[in-house]
């Protein structure tokens, strides 16, 4: 984060040089620390990202997921291109990507890349919207990476990073200021992961058991209390142990609806003193819920001054 | 030009580079968790002053630890920049999200009478 006074540091915005990480359904950027994702629409299917600084977009992302074998990387170009009247600048195959394409509108100056991740099962396309923000924008195009459907990926926005097991597909977004919960899908399981900050001011509202009892997932099931609560302990590598709550828990349609599709949960809930954070997250499904899943999933998460995760 | 108002919009840019300055206050009560009680003198506006209402009334406002942080950084010579991002780095929040908050933040003080921005030519 820049320490310059307040004036220097808007004016020479564009000399700022730490990264920002913004990962989002199997893509990674990273982006001046000044910019930020303005809005995020869609699932971990299809969707679209405006990034930009407090006042102006600067990039948009559109991604959707693909088919490898019935993904057809030049005609999907060639629709993309066909849409807007654009002139070529680069194009690769073979390379880094699968399938990468540069193009450039001459009116506007604006840019057009596609990228295609076999790998990754993932199209994406990016625009960049800036005038006189080109050498930031190529420099965070440079940065593109994506992850390996069938490996965990990286989840990062707001500084807040989460690593999502792979298979697990989001459903459901909530970004406010001071509350971020992701939740994801996998077939019959369901998996959340939150992060509340400050602590200090979520503690003063409810204790950690009131945030443990407090569920994400939101359906028309009743939560019965299956355990009691216990303590719980991680020691995320390189961190200090973070000590929490843990409580298995019963989830079901009122009376006489209860033996239908009843759910199990199990939901951890820890709070990080170094970071003055709450960290918790929650899997639910049809079987027995894994504890595995939950502690891989809190100690790989992390908050970041300027996303260096 | 609007019907209300004049219709300008100062520019981002601009509103950063802003000097938050606090106004005086009647009272000043420390309250528990970090907290502060604060008490300004308001003017009675719209119908209640045609019906013989007093000019001013006394009005409290309860500021949270983080709310404090942003009140006591307003001494008119920080920039509103400045105190985004000395808030971010206290609170341990990324820039994006300090910035949202703290000009929320600073728009409801202005609004309550408790700051006035200062710009320099």
């Amino acid at each position: 984060m820049s320490n310059t006074a307040g004036l220097d540091s808007v004016e020479t915005s564009s000399q700022v040089t730490t990264d920002e990480v913004i990962a989002w359904a199997g893509w990674e950027l990273r982006v001046p620390s000044d910019w930020r994702p303005i809005h995020i629409e869609g699932d971990g299917l299809r969707g679209m990202m405006l990034v930009g600084d407090g006042g102006t977009p600067r990039m948009q992302v559109k991604w959707v997921q693909v088919e490898p074998d019935a993904f057809d990387w030049a005609r999907w170009q060639a629709s993309r291109v066909r849409r807007r009247g654009l002139e070529i600048v680069a194009g690769e195959e073979g390379g880094v990507f699968d399938g990468f394409a540069q193009f450039r509108e001459s009116a506007t100056g604006r840019t057009l890349s596609l990228y295609y991740s076999r790998e990754a099962k993932l199209a994406l396309e990016v625009v960049s919207l800036g005038a006189g923000e080109e050498r930031r924008i190529e420099e965070a195009l440079n940065s593109i990476h994506f992850y390996p459907d069938n490996e965990s990926s990286k989840w990062s926005v707001f500084g807040c990073s989460y690593v999502v097991p792979a298979g697990f597909r989001l459903k459901k977004k909530t970004l406010n200021l001071g509350h971020q919960a992701l939740e994801f899908e996998c077939g019959e399981q369901r998996l959340v992961l939150e992060q509340v900050y400050p602590a200090r001011l979520a503690l003063e509202k409810r204790d950690l058991k009131g945030w443990l009892r407090q569920s994400a997932i939101k359906d028309r099931r009743s939560t019965w209390e299956r355990d009691l609560i216990r303590p719980a302990c991680l020691v995320p590598s390189g961190d200090d142990a973070r000590n929490g709550l843990c409580q298995r828990s019963s989830r079901m349609f009122p009376l006489p609806f209860a033996r239908l599709k009843p759910r199990q949960s199990l939901r951890m809930v820890f709070h990080d003193l170094s970071h003055d954070r709450l960290f918790m997250a929650e899997h639910d499904t049809i079987g027995e819920p894994q504890e595995d899943l939950l502690t891989d999933a809190l100690s790989q998460m992390q908050w970041a001054k300027g996303g260096d995760v | 030009m609007s019907l209300f108002g004049n219709g300008k919009r100062i520019p981002r840019q601009t509103a950063m580079t802003a000097i938050p300055v606090r106004l005086p206050t009647k009272s000043r009560k420390e309250l528990p968790n970090d907290g502060l009680r604060l008490t300004v003198m308001q003017e009675v506006r719209g119908l209640m002053s045609w019906f013989g209402a007093k000019r001013e009334y006394e009005k409290s406002f309860n500021l949270d630890y983080l709310g404090v942080q942003v009140y006591e950084a307003c001494n008119g010579k920080e920039r509103a920049q400045k105190i985004v991002e000395e808030f971010a780095v206290r609170n341990n929040f990324a820039l994006a999200e300090a910035e949202i908050s703290v000009t929320m933040f600073l728009k409801t003080m202005m609004s309550r009478g408790l700051i006035a921005m200062k710009f320099e030519e």
